[in-house]
């Protein structure tokens, strides 16, 4: 060992290695590629994406949207709109199917529309706006937590399958391409009328329904990526230091496969809006006086050819909601991958 | 330093992958130990079993490998060891003392035994801040609370030589350069005071230079924490560096065991001088590099007799035919072990076996190297 004291050494060294970095091409282009696929050059992307924000703008409205709809139901106990509107499931607020402001056909007399109420009124005499504002609650509401429910169950199925492999990734994988195979949509619907005739929960089946029916795709998805993590050194220097299994899926595994676990995340709220305003058109998911976009189209059905907008302003709204969660994870799925050039 | 006690003993260890082309005998029954602050040097071309055999130390080979034989000892605990069972003496289980895969994980790794991986750019995980990867393994391996474990992972960055370590510790991995990098993963097995770090080609990523701060690193901090290492490496010049002894591997077999001086100043085997003359040497000027003749044999189906006797410039007819183990020179004053007729310990008539054409004397690659000159 040399005469210099330990603390002399590492100034010495530190300062030789800073020099080296300055000159060292090959380290910062490596840099930039890793830079290129982490979160924050993600979002840098995204910022570039003119229809990823547009989609992104769509859904921050229907979420805030959701949000104060929700305080106001749970918390408030519909103070709030009863205050400054109307109670968007007891009526009646006025005459009954009220056209919209300004509009009329061979049925209706624009005279009897009224700015109080711009969408008008339902055949119950309800203000049809607001309950297309607490629609948006159901949706965004049933959208994020079928979809939460996928994302939990089949990220931890996925990511237990690829870290193992062998027999425990045959048998999750055997089991989710058996889920695969199930038609849910019948399913829920077999559930609900015969466990729940008074179908009072089925709005619930049908959400947890749709996160089941998810969790494959999941999967899927995240076990193909965790089998390249799994090889990488980092997960080999954790299980070297004693790092539990357990451990270095969820710590470790899981954050680097997760990016287009993220993207499918994204379309999946879509489709899940999409699926139970299906369902709740057919009269399996939410219930009356429930507003809800499906159900609200579901009424509006014998009423198509006397005022058509019964079934355009709740299509409408389902329309947006799911383009802009399409338009975003479309974006996302876009600047996350490096090989694509924006 | 050598009078110290053994803490690690490998003895016959086998390790054999399991693979649709046949059983590959990566690792085919070596012996070596590491004593008290000690840095043994484990040496060879790639494919030679290096890896495979500190693997199997840790017990980390994964499907289709396994270790089908041997004894690994650390300190008291046997890290492995098998026993003829009692219904059927074919069949060998695993014996009773030797630890279960829990006892592996939180005794053992990390806390009595580290590696450092080869590349220290993806030993670390993008995703966590340096600082918090340190913490993460102070944490699991040694029992101080969380405020604790940062001031240790600050003080343990320090004596690596991170400089500005307030400012560096919430940076990512991708923030610091390989040298950095490295520093941080010795300053990881470091951290968790093992007695035993296993370094798997540490510095081979690196360039020459800052090759040179990390050995000097390793040298200082080895001496300070008194800490024993295994130096896994194919580089001759590390060797000469670092090691105190160093055992020469050659297709999963340790062909020469030696004190670092004496490996390069008495050297036994052919295959180590072969390895000393493939060194570039900035002394010498020469026209081409003297490489050693032909590939390493593919482990599935190893040579007979001598596994490098196809390589070998010396190998004459015994070579081919006989397996020579492992014995202590039979040169008077040597510590060194060897694998090779050559020496005096072997009595089965190699200096009366007539040469034969190898790879290396003259067989079709000198051929061709032959032509290349006269033509050219």
């Amino acid at each position: 060992m040399s005469g210099e004291t330990p603390h002399d050494r590492r100034d010495v060294d530190g300062r030789a290695d800073v020099e080296i970095d300055a000159e060292d091409d090959g380290g910062l282009e490596a840099e930039e590629v890793e830079a290129r696929v982490g979160l924050s050059y993600t979002l840098v992307q995204l910022r570039r994406d003119p229809t990823a924000l547009a989609g992104l703008a769509i859904i921050s409205v229907s979420t805030a949207v959701a949000i104060v709809a929700s305080i106001d139901a749970l918390l408030l106990d519909y103070w709030l709109t009863q205050t400054f509107w109307y109670h968007p499931e007891l009526g009646p607020h006025a005459d009954t199917n009220l056209p919209p402001y300004g509009v009329s056909n061979q049925y209706y007399d624009a005279s009897r529309s009224t700015l109080a109420h711009p969408l008008g009124t339902d055949f119950r005499g309800r203000d049809v706006a607001v309950r297309l504002f607490y629609g948006t609650r159901i949706a965004i509401t049933v959208g994020f937590t079928s979809t939460v429910i996928g994302l939990v169950g089949g990220t931890l199925t996925g990511a237990v399958a690829g870290y193992y492999g062998g027999w425990i990734d045959d048998v999750l994988m055997r089991g989710a391409e058996i889920l695969y195979a199930i038609p849910f949509l019948i399913l829920v619907i077999v559930i609900v009328s015969v466990l729940d005739p008074q179908r009072q929960n089925a709005l619930l089946v049908a959400m947890v329904g749709v996160g089941i029916a998810s969790m494959p795709t999941f999967a899927r998805l995240i076990r193909s990526r965790v089998f390249s993590v799994r090889e990488e050194e980092y997960v080999e220097a954790a299980k070297a230091a004693g790092v539990k299994d357990r451990w270095i899926i969820l710590r470790h595994v899981i954050p680097n496969s997760f990016a287009p676990v993220l993207v499918q995340a994204t379309l999946q709220i879509g489709l899940a809006i999409l699926i139970i305003a299906g369902l709740s058109f057919l009269g399996f998911g939410a219930q009356p006086p429930q507003a809800s976009w499906g159900q609200m189209l579901n009424k509006a059905r014998p009423l198509l050819i006397p005022n058509p907008w019964f079934s355009i302003f709740p299509g409408l709204c389902i329309l947006f909601t799911v383009v802009g969660f399409n338009l975003l994870g479309d974006g996302l799925r876009d600047a996350a991958d490096p090989r694509i050039q924006n | 330093m050598s009078t110290h006690e053994t803490i690690l003993e490998v003895e016959d260890l086998k390790t054999q992958f399991f693979t649709e082309e046949g059983v590959v005998r990566a690792v085919d029954g070596i012996d070596f130990d590491v004593r008290r602050g000690e840095i043994v040097g484990l040496v060879g071309e790639s494919g030679a079993g290096k890896s495979v055999a500190v693997q199997s130390i840790l017990r980390l080979v994964e499907e289709p490998g396994a270790i089908v034989g041997g004894e690994i000892r650390y300190k008291d605990d046997l890290l492995f060891g098998l026993k003829a069972s009692a219904d059927d003496p074919q069949e060998r289980t695993e014996r009773e003392e030797m630890l279960s895969r829990t006892e592996m994980r939180t005794q053992i790794r990390g806390r009595e035994i580290a590696i450092i991986f080869q590349d220290p750019m993806e030993s670390l995980n993008p995703v966590y801040t340096v600082g918090s990867q340190i913490e993460e393994f102070i944490a699991l391996n040694r029992e101080v609370p969380g405020d604790q474990a940062r001031e240790i992972a600050m003080d343990t960055l320090r004596d690596v030589g991170i400089p500005e370590v307030e400012s560096r510790y919430d940076d990512y991995p991708h923030q610091f350069s390989g040298g950095m990098r490295q520093r941080v993963l010795i300053a990881m097995a470091l951290a968790c005071e093992p007695d035993l770090i296993v370094a798997d080609e540490p510095t081979t990523a690196l360039d020459v230079t800052v090759e040179a701060q990390i050995l000097n690193l390793v040298d200082d901090l080895q001496a300070r924490y008194d800490t024993s290492l295994v130096w896994v490496t194919h580089d001759m010049g590390v060797v000469a560096e670092i090691c105190d002894r160093v055992n020469v591997m050659y297709l999963g077999e340790i062909v020469e065991q030696a004190p670092a001086d004496d490996l390069f100043h008495d050297t036994k085997h052919p295959y180590t001088s072969k390895l000393l003359a493939s060194l570039p040497r900035p002394d010498r000027t020469v026209g081409e590099l003297d490489s050693i003749g032909g590939v390493m044999p593919e482990a599935i189906n190893p040579p007979s007799g001598c596994r490098f006797h196809s390589r070998c410039p010396e190998a004459r007819e015994v070579c081919a035919e006989v397996h020579p183990d492992e014995r202590p020179s039979a040169e008077a004053g040597s510590h060194h072990t060897v694998a090779c007729f050559r020496d005096d310990a072997f009595d089965v008539g190699y200096w009366d076996s007539p040469p034969i054409e190898t790879e290396a004397s003259g067989g079709f690659a000198a051929s061709l190297t032959a032509e290349e000159g006269e033509s050219g």
